[in-house]
Order: C-alpha cells, then sequence, then structure tokens
C-alpha cells in the first residue's frame, strides 16, 4: 500500500491565479487611483490585517480577545516614541513597534492567560484599558489630548506628500498579504495542526502531546507583533495619536469582531469577505451615524445565530471550495482506491 | 516483567467529595490489566490522575521509574501514556486523518510528513482506513470511539488507557472492537481497560481490578476476582462468562 497527502485542490490553483491577478491591480493602484482611493485601500488592509489577526486569536487559539486595541495603541505609540525621541527612521519605527507590541504581549499574557473564556475576554480588555490610563498620563506625548507628528518627522517619511502617500500605500497592501500569508503558513504547518486541534477540544489535544499554553503564547506573541505595527501603520497615516483614538476599543476591536463573524470565524478567507462587506456597508450606511453601529450590531448577531459559520462558511460548505485549502487529504494508491 | 506504571496514596477530592481514597496500583510492562467499578466509583478519575488531566491531593503517580506526579499531561504523552476518553473528543473540524496526525506529530515528536505512513497504518488497523478525509464531526458513535483509539495509538503509547471505548455500542460492534484490542496487544503494549461490559473485558485482560467509592476492592485474576463475594454483591448476577 502506498500514501499520498494532498493539500491543493483545482479551485485552490484557480484562487491562487485570481488572488494574484487581484494582487497585482492593486498594486498598481498609485497608477490608476485617486488619493481618496489610497487612502481607502489603506484602510481596507489594515482593517483585513487585524481581522487575519482577530482570527487567528479567536478562531483557531481559543483566545476570544477584546483588547487588541492594547496592540494597536501600544504600535502607534511605538511609532511616537522612537521617530521623536529615539530618531528612529519611520520605516524601521514602524518595525520597531511591531517588536515592541510582541514584548508587552509577554507580561500581559502573564496576566490574562490565568483567566478562561469570558474572564479572559474582560481581562484582555480591561489591560488595554490601563494602557489607555497610562498613556494619558505621559506628558511627554501629549498626555490625555494627544500628540501630532513633527513636521520634521513627516518629511523623513518622504519628501513630497504623494510620495509619502504611495510609500504608506505600499506598506499597507504589504502588510495585509503578509498577515493573510503567515496565517496561511501557520495553518498548513505542524504548529496549525495543534492549533486546529485547541480550536475543537483542549483536553484532548493536550493529552495527544499538544503544549497548549505554549501554542497559545506563541500566536498570541505574533498576533500583538502584527497588530502592533498595523496600529503603527495606522498612526503614520493619521499624523496623530491620542489615547481614545490609540486604545479604541470600537474601531480596533469591535469592527474587527464583525468582520470575522460577519466573513467566517475560523476560516482564512472569513476576514477578506468580512472586511470587503464592511467596507460596503460603510461606503452605503456611513451617514446614518448611530444607526450605522446598529444595524452593523444586529448585522452579526443574526448571523451568529443564524449562519455561525459565517457568509463565507455558507458558500464554502455548500460548495466544498477552500481558496486557502489547509486540509491534509490521504490517498490510498494501489490495490483499494476507492476511498470517500 | 518490569514495572511500568506506579501510583502510591493516591487521593482525590472534589470539595469534600472523596472520589479515590487512598488507592495503591501497579501495571506491569506488556500487561493488559482491567478495571471495573459501579457508576461514579472514580474510574475515569483515576484515568486522570494517571494522564494528568488531575492532579491528586496526595500520593504519587510514577512511570517508567520516573515520579510524574507534577508533571503536565502533554508530557506524559510523550513519555508514552496515551488514553481515550469516555465521551469522544474528536477534532471534529479536522478529518480523521489529521485528527491522528495531531497525535503521530505532538506525541512523539516528529515532522509532520514522516507520520504519514504509520498514522495511514493506524487508520488500516482500526478499521477507519475508508473514512479518513471525512471530518471527524460527521463519524457515526462507533467511529468516534474507533478514533479516541486511534488517535491514542498514533501517540506511541507505552501503556494505553481505554475508558469505556465499547460502552453504548451493539453487541456486534463490541465484539468488533474487541478483535482489534486483541490486534494491537499482539504488538505487546500494555493497557488498562474501564468497562462495564465484562464479558469483553474478560476476554482480553490478564487481570481485573475492581473499585468502588474510590477505593481498590479486588485485584487479581479476572475469574476470580467475578467470583469473589464482594464482587458478587456489586454485579449481582452478572457472570464472567
Ligand atoms: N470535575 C469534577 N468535579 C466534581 N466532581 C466530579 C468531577 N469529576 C468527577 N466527579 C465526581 O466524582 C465521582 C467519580 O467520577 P468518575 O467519573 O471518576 O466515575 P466513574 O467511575 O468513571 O463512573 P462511570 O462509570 O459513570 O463513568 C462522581 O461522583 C462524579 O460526580
Ligand atoms: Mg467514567
Amino acid at each position: 500500500m502506498k500514501y499520498r497527502v494532498t493539500t491543493a485542490t483545482r479551485t485552490s490553483r484557480v484562487a491562487g491565479l485570481v488572488t494574484l491577478a487581484v494582487l497585482v491591480f492593486v498594486a498598481l493602484a498609485p497608477q490608476w487611483g485617486t488619493r481618496a482611493d489610497l487612502r481607502l485601500i489603506v484602510e481596507f488592509c489594515y482593517f483585513l490585517a487585524l481581522a487575519q489577526m482577530w482570527n487567528l486569536l479567536a478562531g483557531y487559539a481559543g483566545l476570544v480577545s477584546v483588547g487588541q486595541q492594547a496592540f494597536v495603541g501600544l504600535g502607534g505609540y511605538g511609532l511616537f516614541v522612537f521617530t521623536i525621541y529615539l530618531g528612529v527612521s519611520p520605516l524601521m519605527a514602524m518595525l520597531l513597534s511591531g517588536i515592541a507590541a510582541a514584548i508587552f504581549a509577554l507580561p500581559t499574557a502573564f496576566v490574562v492567560f490565568r483567566l478562561r473564556g469570558a474572564y479572559f475576554a474582560i481581562g484582555t480588555w480591561v489591560v488595554a484599558e490601563v494602557y489607555r490610563l497610562s498613556f494619558a498620563q505621559v506628558s511627554a506625548l501629549g498626555g490625555g489630548s494627544g500628540k501630532s507628528l513633527p513636521i520634521s518627522v513627516i518629511r523623513s517619511i518622504a519628501d513630497s506628500r504623494a510620495e509619502r502617500e504611495v510609500l504608506i500605500f505600499y506598506v499597507g497592501l504589504a502588510v495585509a498579504v503578509f498577515a493573510t500569508g503567515i496565517v496561511y503558513w501557520i495553518l498548513r504547518s505542524r504548529h496549525g495542526l495543534a492549533l486546529t486541534a485547541i480550536r475543537d477540544s483542549e483536553p484532548a489535544s493536550e493529552s495527544l502531546g499538544v503544549n497548549n499554553f505554549n501554542a497559545k503564547l506563541v500566536i498570541y506573541v505574533i498576533a500583538a507583533a502584527v497588530t502592533g505595527f498595523v496600529g503603527a501603520l495606522i498612526f503614520i497615516q493619521k499624523l496623530r495619536i491620542s489615547p481614545d483614538a490609540a486604545f479604541a476599543l470600537t474601531d480596533w476591536t469591535a469592527y474587527v469582531i464583525f468582520i470575522v463573524v460577519i466573513g467566517g470565524i475560523g476560516r482564512i478567507e472569513g476576514p477578506i469577505i468580512g472586511t470587503i462587506v464592511f467596507f460596503v456597508l460603510q461606503e452605503f450606511l456611513a451617514e446614518l451615524g448611530t444607526w450605522y453601529l446598529m444595524i452593523l450590531g444586529i448585522m452579526a448577531v443574526v448571523i451568529m445565530l443564524k449562519a455561525p459559520q459565517g457568509l463565507w462558511g455558507l458558500v464554502a460548505d455548500r460548495f466544498g471550495i477552500q481558496f486557502f485549502p489547509v486540509q491534509r487529504r490521504l490517498h490510498v494508491e494501489a490495490t483499494r482506491d476507492k476511498e470517500a | 516483567m518490569a514495572e511500568l506504571l506506579r501510583l502510591d496514596g493516591a487521593s482525590k477530592l472534589f470539595g469534600s467529595l472523596v472520589v479515590i481514597d487512598d488507592l495503591s496500583m501497579h501495571l506491569d510492562e506488556g500487561e493488559a490489566l482491567g478495571v471495573i467499578g459501579p457508576n461514579g466509583a472514580g474510574k475515569t478519575t483515576l484515568f486522570n490522575l494517571i494522564s494528568g488531566g488531575l492532579k491528586p491531593n496526595a500520593g504519587t503517580v510514577r512511570f517508567g521509574g520516573r515520579d510524574i506526579t507534577a508533571v503536565s499531561p502533554h508530557r506524559r504523552c510523550k513519555m508514552g501514556i496515551g488514553r481515550s476518553y469516555q465521551i469522544p473528543h474528536p477534532f471534529e473540524g479536522m478529518t480523521v486523518f489529521e485528527n491522528l496526525l495531531v497525535g503521530a506529530c505532538f506525541g512523539t515528536d516528529r515532522a509532520e510528513k514522516q507520520c504519514y505512513e504509520p498514522c495511514a497504518q493506524i487508520l488500516e488497523q482500526t478499521g477507519l482506513i475508508a473514512k479518513a478525509n471525512r471530518l471527524a464531526g460527521s463519524l457515526t458513535l462507533l467511529e468516534r470511539k474507533r478514533l479516541e483509539l486511534a488517535r491514542a495509538l498514533a501517540s506511541g503509547p507505552r501503556v494505553l488507557l481505554l475508558d469505556e471505548i465499547a460502552g453504548g455500542l451493539t453487541e456486534a460492534e463490541c465484539s468488533e472492537l474487541v478483535e482489534t484490542i486483541r490486534e494491537i496487544r499482539t504488538t505487546g503494549m500494555s493497557i488498562i481497560w474501564i468497562e462495564h461490559i465484562v464479558h469483553a473485558l474478560v476476554s482480553v485482560v490478564d487481570r481485573l481490578m475492581v473499585i468502588n467509592f474510590g477505593r481498590l476492592i479486588e485485584d487479581g485474576d479476572p475469574h476470580a476476582v467475578m467470583k469473589s463475594p464482594m464482587v458478587q454483591e456489586i454485579y449481582m448476577g452478572i457472570s464472567a462468562e
């Protein structure tokens, strides 16, 4: 008997080509798009990256965090600290901000990993609030009212405004691709097996040799690093930071949860579909103000009740398609080859 | 025969409820030990003490000559303690094959590719090969029980802890499973098997242990144990044959 294991499917190969084509088209946006288009794409990219990270945490590692704004804020403030006070170039400062967020994730994990389920969620939120209140105390960073990026630092990104916008655009595109890619890579690796097992049953994965604690910690730190980098990106685009904007629960976690739930939790495609839906809704409903938030909330609740697998889940389960296949399929060759 | 596993004066309390009460037991390398006892006697709790899911309030657990009382469950698995759950815990969103891969990759610390062949063979052995690519969530009860067994085997155990692996199965399904376990035994695998279906148990094990209220009340040759007055009282009228 010979055995063979595959992951790719025909649809996934087609999907790979389609993804590539879309990426090339988007990458040419500085040629075809207006400044508003570029801005919108950058926003799309950072929400997609945040959603991929939240999905990795909640959809796989079972870490339902409502405190990811902690890392957005740390990354955002990291950018200001590294560029203004340590004279680091903006791009390098963004990378360092991601690393700083990862370092902060370790003591944070030490606190919140002792908590389970709902207490974990509340714990992450409390920690994020502690960070917000702490930064409001730092007068060098503008205290509660915040701080703008000095002209000298803005100039050091690139000379002209147009060049700056193009540079930020490519960084945004890169982080979205990176976030999606790293999730895909993790899930296809041995570590992905452990994570998926943890998602489905923690006692069983532990008794099959998986170190649940370490597997989760690694994911928590990776998510913090990417989220921190995205935080730096967000505030290099906004050019101004304040504790309330940096550690905003609604903007950096509630919207992100909405995106993942709508798109499909525990699937790589979920955040992509969710981000598209989120931006379409925003386009048409943003004028409604508070009503807009209520509509988002109601949609999320209806999806959770009626289709917990999300919009992508509905499509994928019905037609059996996976754009980013992670399932390992066993093929038995020779003598009997009639398996399901 | 070398001693593989040993509990000394182990006790486990939930609040004020004593579930395992100063229990000592041992298992030799290559031995098959059966465990019976009424519902709530503490059998599953005993497995949790051995596999590390629960820590004893008193006493020690030794495995392969080492004191493992403070060792975490995943490390005990790597040392060679494989278990199945009374209520199956399949990884529902993963395929049957992937369920085994988890055990093989992490239980034996091998690269993923090196696990494909052994996992496929275990699927053959446990009669699950035709379901290899099915999601574990879609399996029937018998298949789930088989998966519990297969997954524990994939983790490369020196001792296999089976918790009511035949519970809830039909007579025919049960004897199929007994055949599979017999076959596994031919490789010299040590097992501890909790089962209410006494005749299935007695047909496989070398030694039988009876637990009641967390205490060891009988331990010895399966047929002799089943004939003892204490066991007769608990298992009124159930014959060993
Ligand atoms: N986590 C727990 N917390 C509190 N009590 C528990 C816990 N686990 C088990 N118990 C109690 O401990 C006792 C022994 O349970 P255990 O599951 O070990 O019994 P068992 O012998 O496996 O029974 P069965 O044959 O029904 O499976 C029962 O009274 C049960 O209610
Ligand atoms: Mg039990």
